[in-house]
């Protein structure tokens, strides 16, 4: 573990009266894999989207490997390290596989030189790393879902980041799938040294890869931890896994009223 | 115009990846080479003057067609109001030889009108720029619904225009004009221009970029492409070149009046000249542009169809939308990938 790639430190974004991010804050350290937890609306895709530039945060900092990078614009901060995937994944329909991730390494890290020759090279390296290479040359449409998610993170690979964010990379995907793109994610760690933020709603799967969780709830930071810590912390439990008898109670009591 | 070249080298976005041959970036179509060659030959060879005014007619529409390929087929942005930067640059070119250069407009009236030309591309390059500063950061059907405001408020801007003809009008002195086959030699090397840019841009990173914010843009920005400038940049492009014919075309017609240079009819044209062709492909503004114009005269020259003309070919567009949506050249493209040929690649493509 060497120190600490990304710090995002106090922030706040509101859209309107709606309080998203309340004063966040927590780091990624190099090679690390942290889980990024909560309810739906809890406020994890905003976090991404703020850390990535899609957002400007209202209030706080977002440094990354010693700048500031808060409030660039997505694709500088792409050059600068940061690749992300899309919980809808978006692949370019009407370009190969191939074309697909040679974007991502013609834009990524390297851009500014980066020759065409270097990016296709990229390309299929990257794709055989993720076993996607016998479809290197099919058009992205064609692929089921599964493939357009290793898609996702090929583009993402390509550009050569030092930290990847993957929002829920594992969604709709069978259980042998999920496993698959586990040993995906523990191998872009261990044998990139690339730090991974992973936004995800399979307990089971993110408890067992990440090396710490962060919980979110309501758009606060309610815990951190290393997963074990983090599952048996009261506030936890009731936020994310819900308090049983008062979810029990609440179903009845509107029952009733209905 | 000095931003874009500062910009363009800054980043390196019009050096091609060296050696790109598939979708992104594409073959040069021969046939591109061969046309503009044929039609340079036939208007240095011509003595017939139909046939050099009916090729420099086409070669005008070609031209405008592939300019506004730029920012509508490559980058998908529908600028619905394009006419503005042709009647733009049909003003600059009057403005010139009748009020700001007339003695060199008499003494040497090619020299004027390049000086009118160049002023004419320049202007509307900066226009775009300013504008698209503004209006690029709208999507789809707003940035089209902005162009046509554009051209609208620049049409009545022009109006006020105090010229000695009155609302605006400008009337080119005969002694101003240089003789036909010199008018379409510029005609000829505008359009050569507008191509040769279309293709390097194609080639281009700017090019892959441009695709690829085509397809998705928040994807395409999320993976690095600076989304913004290079529609800016496109943009100005675009209206640089359309700028540069519609200088051209004033210098043919011999007059420009406000309602006639930014009238939207000729957007349309370029619009569906396109669509007919194949948008966002090399040879699509050409092969639309070549099927639009024979029709276009033989409905003109025919007695009785005159008036219809303008109706056929928008139902023409309608049934290209409706059966055809890639054009000729794209539906040409998806044929020749289904039967997995790759052969006639840089013939039809």
């Amino acid at each position: 573990m060497s120190g600490e790639v990304l710090i995002v430190k106090n922030v706040s974004k509101r859209f309107g009266g709606l309080v998203a991010l309340e004063d966040v804050s927590f780091s990624v350290r190099g090679a690390e894999i942290l889980g990024l937890i909560g309810p739906n609306g809890a406020g994890k895709t905003t976090l991404f989207n703020c850390i990535t530039g899609v957002y400007k945060p209202d209030k706080g900092r977002v440094i990354f490997n010693g700048i500031d990078i808060t409030g660039w614009p997505p694709h500088r901060i792409v050059r600068a390290g940061i690749a992300r995937t899309f919980q809808v994944v978006k692949p370019f329909g009407g370009l190969t596989v191939k074309e697909n991730v040679m974007i991502g390494a013609l834009f990524g890290r390297h851009a500014d030189r980066i020759e065409r020759e270097e990016a296709e090279e990229k390309a299929v390296e990257v794709l055989e790393f993720l076993g996607l290479k016998s479809k290197a040359d099919l058009p992205a449409s064609v692929l089921n879902i599964h493939e357009k998610k290793i898609l996702e993170m090929a583009r993402a690979l390509a550009a050569d980041p030092k930290l990847i964010l993957l929002d829920e990379v594992l969604a709709g995907l069978t259980p042998k799938e999920v496993e698959d793109m586990l040993e995906v994610i523990a191998r872009v760690r261990s044998e990139r040294k690339i730090s991974v933020i992973m936004v995800e709603h399979l307990m089971h799967a993110v408890m067992n890869i990440a090396d710490r969780i962060v919980v979110l709830n309501h758009g606060r930071k309610i815990a951190e931890g290393r997963p074990e810590e983090v599952a048996s912390n009261k506030l936890v439990v009731e936020a994310y896994l819900g308090d049983s008898k008062l979810a029990l109670k609440f179903v009845r009591r509107l029952g009733s009223v209905g | 115009m000095r931003d874009t070249t500062t910009v363009l080298r800054r980043e390196n976005v019009l050096k091609r990846p060296k050696g790109l041959k598939t979708v992104l970036g594409g073959s040069t179509p021969l046939m591109l080479y061969v046309f503009s060659l044929a039609s340079l030959i036939t208007l240095l060879g011509s003595s017939n003057a139909f046939i050099v005014t009916v090729i420099t007619d086409m070669l005008t529409w070609m031209g405008l067609a592939s300019s506004l390929n730029i920012i509508m087929g490559f980058a998908g942005y529908v600028s619905f109001g394009h006419v503005v930067f042709m009647g733009i640059g049909g003003y600059m070119l009057a403005l010139t030889l009748e009020y700001w250069l007339p003695g060199l407009a008499s003494s040497l009236p090619v020299a004027a009108a390049v000086v009118g030309v160049v002023l004419g591309s320049l202007v509307s390059a900066l226009l775009a720029g300013a504008v698209g500063a503004i209006v690029l950061r709208l999507r789809g059907v707003f940035f089209a619904i902005a162009t046509i405001g554009l051209d609208l408020a620049v049409m009545y801007l022009f109006y006020m225009l105090p010229t000695l003809e009155g609302g605006g009008e400008i009337y080119i002195s005969s002694v101003h004009i240089a003789g036909l086959r010199t008018v379409a030699l510029t005609v000829w090397i505008i359009y050569m221009a507008t191509i040769l840019v279309m293709i390097m841009v194609k080639r281009s990173k700017l090019g892959i970029g441009l695709t690829a914010l085509r397809e998705d843009e928040d994807a395409a920005e999320s993976l690095g492409v600076p989304t913004f400038r290079y529609k800016t940049i496109a943009f100005m492009l675009s209206a640089a070149l359309t700028g540069a014919m519609g200088a051209a075309y004033v210098w043919r017609t011999m007059s420009v009046t406000p309602g006639d240079a930014f009238d939207l009819v000729y957007s349309i044209r370029m619009i569906v000249i396109n669509v007919i062709g194949g948008l966002g492909t090399l040879l699509g503004p050409i092969v639309g542009g070549a099927i639009y114009y024979i029709l276009y005269l033989l409905f003109t020259t025919s007695h009785g169809l005159t008036e219809l003309a303008d109706i056929i070919m928008g139902l023409l567009a309608i049934a290209f939308v409706l059966f055809l949506p890639k054009g000729i050249v794209g539906w040409l493209r998806s044929k020749r990938l289904s039967m997995g040929g790759a052969g006639v690649n840089t013939i039809i493509e």
